[in-house]
Order: structure tokens, then sequence, then C-alpha cells
């Protein structure tokens, strides 16, 4: 295929196209419908007394706070991740913050109580809440990022699931009161880091470049 | 227009311009950009041939298509143009590296199979002078035998015809008369 035919091919193909936001505008976007709808679904499953049992202290407050910041810095950074052009360093902020929300909740396992820990019968209902109300929220942000570039699939994806992770994470907090913060950790944790794990093997699969279509004409009319 | 390359401003704002339908800028932006991107791409990836670098090139072109409208013209252009061809040329690597992995090259596909490392069991002519004397040295009947069936190529039937025996008779001789050849030059049966 000659070069100068294909850019005739691409300028007789050219349509007008809007410019994306900026990443921040675009994950304040998500954001706000994402809190929209685990607010209204945390407050449909929230009874006054798991109010009152979570309680407003800093050890229920502190991990919610840091896992929305998580949620916030990796939707921005996943937004970040389909635009040319940007410094890969943003992908670094949404671990910190992982990791500032997982030392949170690790200040609790020491005296936590190992039966209530692995009472699987009780935790089950956060896993659910979290993958079930996460579906939604993948699925709006994949929309979203497939109209960028595909550049790093992958941490892009990763960055997708841990954002929605640790949203449906507070979502499940609020409506799902725990006896302690290593309950959070192991279940919470495991699941997100399971979600996060299939995103990151999936995304390659899920946001690729999408060129074939554009080539096919030029390449079948030779 | 000058003849010199436009700057980033110029080709930001050719972009912007295809972004709103235009489509004479945006085949002015793609002819300014492709030596550029050539050369990114020839100095990058200086082992492959001129063709290999067309299709690393036309291939960072429809991805720059495919995703025009991720450009913000309030940045600047080329970072996000580099940006894409760094990104396509890594996952050209990965592609070539994908299928080499499952390539075979074979340099010379002799179709005939007549090169004596495809055919490790055949002999080869030996001593000539030898093999005339062991075949001199046979039977009469053997010899006869080796003559028209080995030598002179004939089937049994004519074999048979010319020498007035029978082909079970040929058979024999030519058995025993291998079997003696073998043995006079020293070489064992396959």
């Amino acid at each position: 295929m000659n070069t100068d035919r294909l850019i005739e091919h691409l300028a007789d193909r050219l349509s007008p196209v809007q410019p994306l936001r900026t990443p921040g505008f675009r994950a304040l976007v998500w954001l706000g419908g994402a809190s929209a709808f685990l607010g209204i679904l945390a407050l449909s499953m929230t009874s006054a007394a798991d109010v009152a049992i979570n309680g407003t202290g800093i050890a229920f407050v502190g991990p919610q706070l840091v896992a929305v910041l998580t949620g916030i810095l990796a939707a921005w950074a996943a937004f970040r991740s389909v635009i040319p052009g940007y410094s890969r360093m943003a992908f670094i902020w949404p671990l910190v913050a992982g990791v500032g929300w997982i030392g949170t909740l690790a200040i609790g396992v020491p005296q936590a109580q190992t039966g209530a820990i692995l009472a699987p019968h009780r935790e089950w209902m956060c896993v659910a809440v979290i993958v079930l109300s996460g579906g939604p929220l993948m699925a709006a942000m994949w929309l979203m990022l497939r109209r960028g570039a595909p550049l790093h699939p992958s941490v892009t994806a990763a960055l997708a699931a841990l954002a929605v992770g640790a949203l449906a994470n507070v979502a499940a907090c609020v409506s799902h009161p725990h006896a302690d913060n290593a309950i959070t950790l192991l279940w919470h944790g495991a699941t997100i880091a399971v979600l996060v794990g299939v995103a990151a093997v999936t995304g390659r699969l899920a946001l690729t470049w999408d060129v074939r279509a554009l080539r096919a004409p030029v390449t079948g009319a030779q | 227009m000058t003849t010199s390359l436009p700057n980033d401003d110029q080709l930001g704002w050719l972009m912007r311009a295809a972004q709103s339908g235009d489509s004479a800028a945006y085949v002015r932006l793609l002819h300014d950009l492709t030596p550029r991107i050539r050369r990114v791409i020839a100095r990058q990836r200086g082992f492959v041939g001129t063709e290999e670098v067309e299709d690393l090139l036309q291939d960072v072109l429809l991805s720059l298509h495919a995703v025009r409208a991720t450009y913000d013209p309030s940045r600047p252009f080329m970072p996000w143009v580099l940006a894409i061809v760094r990104n396509r040329l890594v996952d050209g690597a990965r592609r070539y590296a994908r299928s080499a992995g499952r390539e075979v090259h074979i340099d010379d596909a002799d179709v005939t199979f007549s090169e004596p490392a495809t055919n490790p069991n055949q002999e080869g002519p030996g001593d000539v002078e030898a093999l005339r004397r062991a075949v001199g040295a046979l039977p009469d009947g053997q010899r006869q035998a080796i003559e028209l069936l080995k030598l002179q190529q004939l089937s049994l039937k004519e074999a048979a015809a010319v020498s007035g025996s029978t082909v079970g008779a040929l058979k024999v001789a030519t058995h025993r008369a291998m079997v003696a050849l073998r043995k006079a030059l020293g070489t064992k049966e396959t």
C-alpha cells in the first residue's frame, strides 16, 4: 500500500471530532456518576443501626477517606493513561494511596479476632456488593476509556478496576458494618486485588487499537 | 507557504482544523508529519528494511487518525504524536517477536532432496574399479542378472526374456549377487 494513497484515503474518511475533555474533567464526570450510583445503592442497603455500629470515629472514617482518595486518583490516572503525551508518573499516585489504604486498615489487624476474619458466611455479601455494583461502573468507565488511545491497556484496565473497587468498597463498608478493619482488609482487599488482576490480564483484549477497519478498504482495493 | 518544516504550533493548528473536518488541512498535516515519523522509525528501528519502515509509518498514521480526538489543542502537538509513534513501535516489535518465534527460515529449500545432507542413508559411488572387479568375479548367472537388472535397468520380464531364464531364478541370482558384492566390497546391508 502506498503511503500517499493512505493519506488520501484517511482524508476522504475524515469527519469532525470533538476533542476529548481533559482527563481531570472526564474523571470528575465518571466520579460524579459513580458517587450517585453508589450513594443510592448504599442508602438503599443501610439502616440507622448500621450507621450507629460504624460510628464516625477515625477507625472507620479514616480508611474510607483514603479508599475514596485511591478511587479518585486511580480514575484520574486511568483517564490520563489513554491520552498520548502525558507522563506515566501519574500511575504511581493511586498505588501510593492504595498502599496507604491498606496501611490504615492494617492498623486494626493485631487486635482482630481470627474467627471473625475467617467467617465467610458474613462477608460474601461484601464481595457481592463490590463485584455487582462495580460492574456498571466498570462498563461506564470502559465506554469512556475506549474513546482514548490504548497506549497501556493493561495498566489502564487495572487502574479502572482499582478505582471501581476502591469506591465500591466504601459502599460495602457503609452498608455492611464489620467487626474490625482486618475483615475489610482481607475480604475487600482480596476482592479488589482479584478484580485488578483480572482487569490487567483482560485489558489488552478489551482496549485495542481499532485500525484494521480503516486499513481494509485501501488494501482491499489494491 | 514556505518550504521549511512547520513548527509545533503550525502542526497543532492543522490538527485543530482536521478535528473540525478540514480535509485539506489534514492532508497537509499528514504530509508534513510523514517524513518526521519516518525518520523517527528509521532511527529507532535501524535494523528493519524500507518496506517495514513504511508499514510502521502507515500503522502510526492509522492510529493517529483513530485517536485524533485525544489531541488537546491547548497542549503541544509533537509530544502527542511521538507518544503514539513510540507505542506503535513497541507494539510492532512485540508483533514481530511473536511472529518470528513461530517462523522457521529456510534458506535453501531443495525440492528434490538431492543434497548429501538430506540423504544420510544413501551410499556414495565408492570405488568404481573395485566394484567392477567384484562384478567380474561373480558367477556367470549372477553377473548376468546384475548387468541386466542393475546396470541396464531392464525389468524382470525383459531380463528373463533376454537371458532365457525365469523371473524367479533372476530374483534369486540378483539377491545372491548383491550379498556377494557387499561381502566383496565390505559394505553393510541397509
